[in-house]
């Protein structure tokens, strides 16, 4: 991953640090994108879209809920901190 | 790859697996339920059985994902690890509620208090004559842990501990760990949150009528922060039933102004004081406030339940003879005009309605509506 890249999810991920209660489902979608994830909207009849990185996490971002809702936000961030820390972004 | 067919069946065959499920309350009180077992496996919803619901429907997700990228799949827990320290109840919505309203009095989280509660509830059984005695139970190990930690943790931890130390009739040492609590609370919040948990851990100590400790947190609540009425008006009434009036008037006169029963002590107060000292000045600023005091009660709570606990007041000052009676008749005439209790005899402020004893429990004032 580019040196630019990964200022940029690391941007990403800050703001839903310091706004976690105003994250919607695109928000999360976008900065799990931006880590390397890609983004499934083929299942769960459109509840949930899965990010999902190969090799490494997955989780689900709600898409019934904007903003979701905060314990969703926090356990994304904190899936999102480790893939930003691991090293493994290049 | 599999087929499509085979997976299906295969991903259904382990959903039905023994999987945790744990089931957190955020911030906002939505509930976010998850599988430790497996990262990345969490659904929310506003309440427990929705978030359930949805967990299911991330957990078939989650595994058919695995399944379709050969990635590794844990085993459940509760098959590694029969005893792993989380299981899920299904409790009444109701008993749900009043634990959550627990939690939130206690200031700890659901999780704190129900481990609180459940380690209590397997003791004693086993030690049913021993219950009220210090060591019969202990604490958890965890909680005990999380108290002699820094911050927030312990606030929580150590009221964890007052609340087990509370239901095991333990009053004093209860109000003891609370105001430890409160005192850490000083240290991360703004000192009017310390001084509320101060004038709370006095709630109890006055309601087990340990007077000497109520004052002694009151006294600690209202110095943290001089502008908490609720804490002043009670140390105000703290002080008014040990006959301590001139001290009474200091607490009491700062809340008097929005606070109907503060002012009906500072009455009392003024007015005795004054007659103790001859004093025509404090007599006459006593009955002002505690005139005040009963036509508000009869005017804004004149229903019958409070009836009889204002008469007493009213017969009360009509005891102290001259003028005093024929003020307490003034307000009778007042109530007659104003309450909905239905009419009272003017001649029962000297001769009380088939009871001799005339005298306001302070239990009774404590309990009347006004």
């Amino acid at each position: 991953m580019a040196e630019r890249d990964v200022d940029h999810a690391r941007k990403l991920v800050a703001e839903i640090r310091r706004n976690r209660r105003s994250q919607s489902p695109e928000d999360l979608a976008r900065a799990a994108s931006a880590l390397g994830f890609a983004i499934d909207r083929s299942r769960s009849k459109d509840s949930y879209v899965w990010a999902i990185r190969s090799p490494g996490p997955k989780f689900p971002i709600p898409t019934t809920k904007n903003p979701v809702r905060v314990g969703t936000v926090t356990s994304i961030l904190r899936i999102l901190e480790e893939v930003l820390t691991d090293g493994s972004l290049g | 790859m599999a087929p499509l067919a085979d997976q299906k069946s295969r991903a259904e065959e382990l959903f039905r697996q023994p999987w945790s499920r744990e089931v957190l309350v955020d911030e906002d009180g939505a509930y976010l339920a998850r599988v430790p077992e497996l990262p990345g496996c969490f659904a929310d919803g506003d309440s427990l059985e929705e978030a359930l619901a949805n967990l299911d429907v991330v957990l078939r997700g989650w595994l058919t994902i695995s399944l379709e990228r050969g990635d590794p799949i844990p085993a459940p827990r509760r098959i590694a690890d029969s005893f792993s320290g989380r299981f899920s109840v299904r409790v009444p919505r109701s008993l749900h509620e009043a634990l959550s309203r627990r939690a939130e009095d206690e200031d700890c989280s659901l999780n704190q208090l129900v481990t609180v509660l459940l380690a209590e509830a397997v003791r004693s059984p086993h030690l049913p004559d021993t219950a009220s005695s210090p060591d019969s139970t202990d604490v958890s190990e965890g909680i005990a842990a999380d108290a002699v930690r820094s911050g927030s943790q312990a606030i929580a931890a150590l009221k964890g501990i007052g609340t087990l130390l509370r239901d095991r009739g333990d009053v004093n040492l209860a109000c003891v760990i609370y105001a430890m609590a409160a005192s850490l609370v000083a240290t991360v919040e703004r000192a009017e949150v310390a001084a509320r948990e101060f004038g709370m851990a006095a709630s109890l100590a006055r309601r087990e009528k340990r007077n000497r400790l109520a004052e002694a947190l009151l006294r600690e609540s209202v110095q943290r922060d001089p502008t908490n009425l609720r804490s002043s008006s009670t140390l105000g009434q703290l002080l008014y039933w040990q006959g301590r009036y001139p001290e009474a008037t200091v607490y009491l006169s700062r809340a008097s102004s929005i606070d109907s029963y503060a002012r009906l002590f500072l009455g009392w107060s003024y007015l005795l004081e004054g007659i103790n000292l001859s004093d025509e000045l404090q007599k006459r600023e006593g009955l002002n406030n505690l005139d005040n005091a009963l036509r508000e009660w009869c005017y804004q709570k004149g229903d019958r339940a409070s009836r009889a606990s204002w008469l007493r007041q009213v017969q009360r000052l009509a005891k102290l003879g001259g003028r005093y009676v024929d003020e307490a008749r003034h307000l009778v005439e007042f109530a007659n005009a104003n309450a909905n209790w239905g009419p009272i005899d003017p001649a029962v402020v000297t001769s009380p309605e088939g009871d001799d004893d005339v005298s306001p429990a302070p239990e009774e004032l404590h309990n009347s509506p006004l």
